[in-house]
């Protein structure tokens, strides 16, 4: 146990310092190091989830940062999502997921390579515009949504992947929403942050009223990522090495072979 | 930016005294004070919001920003109604931020209990989760077993009641457009209980 809280604190730590969720991170290292099945570990990774989002939503909030109207139209979207991803993983064989696990782990470090930047001049659109103070230049930040459509198409793919594989789904709907919505970065990982929470509620719901939410393995790690993404939160500033970036795109990548081996030994 | 965030209140009030005490309730909202972050734009008894110039270029944009912030200034009839508006977010915003921090720091303790109380009866962590039934049983028991799957539920429960108390919060201040679509997300949610049950 103490072993899954001291893994939970080093995932929500690096997952912090990165900017991408735990789940990418946790659940390879529980199904590696510990033999957990996948289905335990992805019910682990959506509690852990639940947490962090949570955790960092109320300090988003408070900030400001986040388009709390915006997101409650989009969490239709990714509930939908995650309650067919959710059904679906119960559902399908673990070697499947573990290929699709590996899928999204390239993926992942792929898009790890080009975190979004501001895509163009944020304006109000006359569509769910709002503005929030940048914390950094003490500037206001005006600016509205557009392709409302294909943003609710991305994140209900974003809450699908989310319940199927038990990660966030920041991944998926941050560069969507910058670069197609034309929502600030900053707001992008508020918002999507605070979607987050319900969406693994939704599918948490179904893992674990089928017995997949294993309380030895998902409640320290739950702790332990929530600990750890405080620390981690603490410490991004002053880590910004790229090098740190390009080190945990192989991790990933090793990540995704080891899925891809077991997913194929069966 | 300073002297502009003041501005609407004497240019829109004469006559409107109602309007005034619009923007007075945003601004001594108690959230405020929590997040100074929010609201960097301080008043300068030096800058009397008379000698606005919204002409010049270099202030287009906060003018902008200001016209989102609190509507559109221009039209003194519906200001009242864009303060509202921000009050009314801001007042959601903190109903959610406290359901959050709350549900967090509550399950988080049970969750540190039922492992406490794994170790003094020296029972291993269990490996399956309970019911709420036998949650509700174990719970006076001081069973390790129902406490641990309490944390874990008050976790799953704790977005679930920040939506909740959103379209509460939604409900009460008529805002049907969106109570509805909040709505519609509860019952997505209903049906992953029922899938997950079946």
């Amino acid at each position: 146990m103490l072993i899954i809280l001291f893994i939970g604190l080093l995932v929500g730590a690096f997952g912090a310092m990165l900017g991408i969720g735990g789940g990418v991170l946790l659940i390879p290292l529980l199904t590696g190091l510990f033999a957990v099945p996948i289905k335990t570990a992805i019910g682990a990774s959506i509690i852990s989830v639940i947490a962090t989002s949570s955790a960092a939503g109320a300090v988003y909030l408070g900030r400001g940062l986040t388009h709390s109207r915006l997101a409650m139209v989009l969490e239709v979207a990714t509930t939908a999502g995650a309650l067919a991803g959710g059904i679906t993983a119960v559902l399908i064989s673990p070697h499947l997921l573990e290929l699709f696990f590996g899928l999204i782990l390239i993926y992942v470090s792929v898009s790890m390579h080009r975190i979004p930047k501001e895509a163009r001049e944020d304006a109000p659109t006359g569509f769910l515009n709002t503005s929030y103070i940048d914390p950094l230049s003490g500037r206001a930040v005006s600016y509205g949504v557009r392709n409302f459509g294909k943003g609710m198409g991305a994140s209900f793919l974003a809450g699908n992947v989310s319940g199927l594989l038990g990660i966030g789904g920041g991944i998926i709907k941050v560069p969507i929403m910058t670069l197609v919505m034309g929502v600030p970065l900053r707001a992008s990982i508020a918002t999507s942050n605070f979607m987050i929470g319900i969406t693994a509620a939704t599918s948490a719901i179904i893992y674990y009223q089928s017995g997949y939410v294993d309380p030895a393995v998902a409640i320290p790690a739950a702790l332990g990522v929530l600990v750890g993404a405080q620390i981690g939160t603490r410490m991004g500033g002053r880590v910004r090495s790229q090098r740190l970036k390009q080190v945990f795109q192989l991790v990933l990548l090793a990540f995704a072979v080891q899925m891809f081996v077991a997913a194929v030994r069966g | 930016m300073k002297q502009e965030r003041n501005a609407p209140v004497p240019e829109t009030s004469p006559g409107n005294g109602e309007n005034k005490t619009k923007f007075a309730a945003a601004d001594e909202l108690p959230l405020g004070s929590e997040y100074p972050s929010r609201r960097p734009a301080q008043t300068t008894p030096d800058n009397p919001p008379a000698r606005i110039d919204r002409s010049k270029a270099d202030q287009r944009s906060s003018v902008e920003v200001l016209q989102d912030v609190i509507g559109l200034i221009t039209s003194p009839e519906i200001a009242p109604e864009a303060a509202k508006k921000v009050e009314r977010q801001r007042k959601l915003n903190e109903v959610v931020h406290n359901m959050l921090v709350l549900g967090v720091g509550l399950s988080t303790a049970v969750m540190c209990m039922g492992i406490a109380l794994s170790f003094v009866f020296h029972d291993p962590l269990p490996s399956k989760v309970s019911t709420l039934k036998q949650v509700a049983k174990g719970l006076d028991r001081l069973s390790p077993f129902s406490y641990l799957s309490l944390g874990i539920l008050l976790l799953i429960a704790t977005p679930i009641l920040r939506v909740c108390g959103s379209l509460i919060e939604l409900i009460i201040t008529r805002d049907w457009q969106y109570a509805a679509i909040t709505l519609l997300v509860l019952i997505i949610l209903g049906i992953s209980v029922l899938v997950g049950r079946g």
